[in-house]
């Protein structure tokens, strides 16, 4: 089964459009969304969890329609929004009297042990957290009511490395259990590139690609060579360029390249910086 | 919805406690004065209560943020009104209870008038929140505030007004010229208030997008 299903969606509002979104993201796997700002992932995470509509297409979350039961959907759904938006004066003792209030299957043990292990004060207020500290609150509530799909949005912002190793490590640990999914977003696409499976990316609403990351990696590589060779080439196989004083650095498709030039392998993070300059 | 009510209790804790004091302090100087303004403050205040807690979930991002929770929109509103009618039965509490004492102080026990005040609270004190929220849902708190505060305006000067009139006029003896009828006819209408704003509200916040 699917743990998320994007088909044709389109929102427009003030000035922005998110075209015609698709976008399926398999049981047991996570897929990072990379964008630069407002390139639609807040957007897209929105209209997943149906707190804006959509003007066209269909989303269905493990299996449900995101129109129908949305609310018994959630709570198989754990959510760190950009913003982890807890009043300021309450503490994390109350934060868990009001999930379990919440969720039917929040369990007080597994959140006390995502506080202990995330080092999170109980009875300090939220006004009083730090940024990193708040997400990490965030993803303890994600993560205390057995969800089987994850929604990250920017969730590993404000950590320091340590925590956001261990917390990238809890995400892929979650998802060892095949009917867990994972679908984060984020500006650090090293932390991405560490555990997806799947990447896509979105640009100025647009999606640019949506692929398994190893095939990516495999079928894409920087192609170092002269600007003349570089017109020789099929145009369809490039996907991107940057051009200096010291020749041409192009993402190309391997397969599509005569053998015997100089290509290396390119990281995740290339890839999408060459081709989102490529699309403006 | 009983996690969002908690979560509402521990922000008024939090942030009315001084609401609370002023409202009891208007309560105790009822007992010794004949203002109408101190007698109906505390319900004035029940509906200040709700729209100060969703400034405070504007505040912190909560408004956006409830929308990760398996909450429904009209969840969310509903909370607000719970919270309104609870602080409203607190505050109409408070009134009975020093209405109460300020009778047998005075040694004027007039029951008739005493529960024709304690029917026609309701009503007067669902009239301010049933006009806010469904602005504030609509708008938000910083554009429903100006309404907020045109509302608060009128009541209070209506209130000061009567409290002006009542050096000349007895609160007990102009009840009393009211009809019978008035009460359950206030207490209807208080009622259908408080559906139609909800209703409102609810229709209006489906529809905004945060």
């Amino acid at each position: 089964m699917n743990a998320l299903e994007i088909k044709g969606l389109t929102k427009s509002y003030g000035g922005f459009t998110l075209e015609h979104i698709n976008l399926v993201l398999p049981c047991g796997c996570i897929m990072g969304l990379i964008g630069e700002n407002g390139a639609g992932k807040s957007t897209t995470i929105r209209l997943i969890l149906d707190m804006i509509r959509g003007d066209s297409g269909s989303i269905t979350i493990l299996g449900k329609d995101n129109q129908d039961e949305m609310r018994a959907t959630k709570e198989d759904i754990g959510v760190v929004l950009d913003e982890v938006g807890f009043p300021e004066c309450l503490t994390a003792r109350q934060v868990h009297n009001i999930m379990r209030n919440t969720y039917q299957r929040w369990d007080e043990n597994v959140y006390i042990a995502y506080l202990n292990k995330l080092d999170i004060p109980r009875d300090r207020e939220f006004k009083d957290f730090s940024r990193g500290m708040k997400m990490k609150l965030g993803i303890a509530v994600a993560m205390s009511h057995h969800p089987k799909l994850l929604i990250l949005d920017e969730a590993t912002n404000g950590l320091d490395p340590v925590v956001r190793d261990e917390v990238l490590d809890m995400f892929s640990e979650f998802t060892r259990d095949e009917t867990h999914a994972v679908l984060i977003s984020s500006h650090i696409v090293s932390d991405l590139e560490k555990i997806c499976d799947y990447i896509a990316f979105l640009h100025k609403g647009k999606l640019l690609l949506c692929e398994e990351k190893d095939v990516l990696l495999e079928q894409y590589g920087i192609l170092h060579c002269t600007a003349e060779q570089l017109r020789e080439l099929n145009p369809a196989a490039i996907r991107g360029k940057k051009e200096s004083a010291y020749g041409v650095e192009a993402i190309v498709q391997r397969d599509a390249i005569p053998p015997g030039m100089n290509i290396s392998p390119v990281s995740i993070e290339e890839l999408f910086v060459f081709m989102a300059k490529e699309a403006k | 919805m009983k996690g969002l009510i908690l979560k509402d209790f521990y922000m008024a804790m939090k942030y009315c406690r001084v609401y609370l004091a002023i409202t009891i302090i208007f309560a105790i100087a009822s007992i010794y004065g004949n203002s109408t303004f101190f007698l109906f403050y505390p319900v004035l205040m029940a509906g200040i209560i709700p729209v100060n807690l969703i400034s405070y979930d504007e505040k912190s991002k909560w408004n956006v943020y409830v929308g990760a929770f398996p909450y429904t929109h009209r969840e969310f509103v509903s909370v607000k009104y719970i919270v309104t009618l609870i602080f409203l039965g607190i505050g109409i509490g408070l009134i009975a209870i020093v209405q109460a004492i300020h009778m047998f102080i005075s040694g004027d026990v007039d029951w008739n008038s005493y529960f024709t005040i304690l029917s026609i609270l309701p009503a007067l004190g669902l009239i301010p929140p049933c006009i806010l929220l469904p602005t504030v849902f609509k708008f938000g708190v910083e554009k429903g505030r100006i309404v907020y505060f045109a509302v608060i305006l009128a009541v209070c000067g209506t209130f000061g007004a009567l409290g002006a009139l009542s050096l000349d006029i007895n609160t007990g003896q102009l009840l009393s010229n009211i009809g019978s009828w008035l009460i359950p006819a206030a207490l209807g209408l208080g009622g259908l208030l408080l559906v139609a704003s909800w209703n409102l509200s609810t229709y209006l916040y489906q529809r905004r997008e945060i």
